[in-house]
């Protein structure tokens, strides 16, 4: 494995990481933030309604149904494209 | 759309070259079995994928090539392809250089924090595409605490594709630069090749159908945003208004007809950008 001259090293690793903090890590800690801003009540009040407890339900089980119907289907079309 | 796009995109790449039976002898080596399995996934896909498709492309032409002129001489729609597959190019490049870097970084390198990184690779994976618009509104909207006003305007789109197709090419690149043998650069570097020579003809060659691959994910993904652009975008006709947007507007008229004329364009401007980059990733396999 060859090295890296140290100044680039640090130029990339310094690089992907503001990258990734600016786009991602730090919106999203915003968005966390603010839903424990006043405590647990915002997210008790979101879990009280009954509409949002039922979409949260509604997309555990569509998920856990697309996975199942994929893993099966994934795995034949897979082993039909390679094996034949 | 997009799944349909992402296998093929990922077939291509994973198969391995074993395909003589077809041509030699037989003209199937299918047994009866595997003839019922291939029967049964090929009714599920062509339910799934091919009917609908078909379908589209069916109401499309119904109208006749008038039905595509009229719809594409629109300035408005004009205006929107322009922008989607103008961003969508712009940030499969961004792409390309920052997910082939985070890559190096995750493999190569070694630093505190590195497992942290990895992790938040997949969050916009994990995210609905709707909450990605919102997540980026916080920082990049009103009241930022960066000072940037973004929202509403085209860096706003430039911004929310970046963060739904980030994990694309560091997700393709990782593995590879992980299976790369170590002692193939030091024989370069020991043959008195500089670091630059060994990373121009020895790593990048073996990392080029891997980018290309992952470039071809994110460029479907990106003409085919929808969810995370509506918050942020505010979907500003001849702005900020992207293809989906246009599509949703035709279709809540009424006008099914010029709904379905520009998606089979997006889709014949995917399927030649996802053939245009499998071609590269031939042509670099070929040589190396």
């Amino acid at each position: 494995m060859v090295s890296v001259p140290l100044p680039v090293k640090w130029a990339l690793r310094l690089l992907a990481l503001v990258y990734v903090f600016l786009l991602v890590a730090w919106p999203v800690g915003l968005v966390v933030q603010h839903t424990f801003e006043d405590g647990l009540t915002t997210l008790q009040d979101a879990l009280a309604d009954p509409d949002v407890v039922n979409a949260l339900k509604l997309t555990v089980q569509v998920a856990v149904w697309a996975v199942v119907i994929n893993l099966v289907f994934g795995v034949g079309i897979s082993l039909l494209l390679v094996r034949y | 759309m997009t799944s349909a796009v992402l296998d093929v995109a990922v077939s291509d790449t994973t198969r391995p070259p074993s395909r003589k039976g077809r041509r030699s002898g037989r003209a199937s080596t299918l047994s009866r079995s595997s003839g019922i399995g291939l029967g049964i996934a090929m009714v599920w896909f062509s339910l799934l994928v091919l009917i609908p498709l078909a379908a589209l492309v069916v109401t499309a032409s119904s109208g006749g090539w008038d039905q595509y002129s009229r719809t594409l001489s629109n300035p408005q729609t004009w205006a929107a392809i322009r922008l989607t597959v103008g961003q969508a190019l712009l940030v499969t490049d961004l792409n390309v250089v920052m997910g082939t870097v985070i890559a190096w970084v995750l493999v190569r390198d070694r630093f505190w924090g590195k497992a942290v990184l990895d992790v938040i690779i997949d969050i916009p994976f994990a995210l609905p595409t709707i909450v990605a618009g919102l997540v980026l509104l916080s920082l990049y909207g009103k009241n930022s605490p960066l000072g940037l006003e973004w929202a509403n305007t085209e860096r706003s789109v430039t911004l929310a594709l970046a963060f739904v197709t980030l994990p694309f090419v560091v997700r393709t690149v990782q593995p590879v630069l992980e299976e790369l043998e170590g002692d193939v650069e030091e024989a370069a570097a020991s043959l008195g090749a500089k670091r630059l020579t060994i990373f121009r003809r020895i790593i990048l060659p073996s990392l080029v159908p891997a980018i290309a691959a992952g470039a071809a994910l994110a460029f479907a993904r990106a003409i085919s945003e929808y969810g995370s652009l509506v918050l942020l975008s505010g979907n500003l006709p001849f702005r900020t208004e992207v293809v989906s947007v246009r599509v949703l507007t035709f279709i809540e008229n009424g006008n099914t007809a010029a709904a379905a004329a520009l998606a089979s364009v997006m889709l014949a401007v995917a399927l030649f950008v996802i053939v245009a980059l499998d071609l590269v990733q031939r042509r670099v396999a070929r040589r190396g």
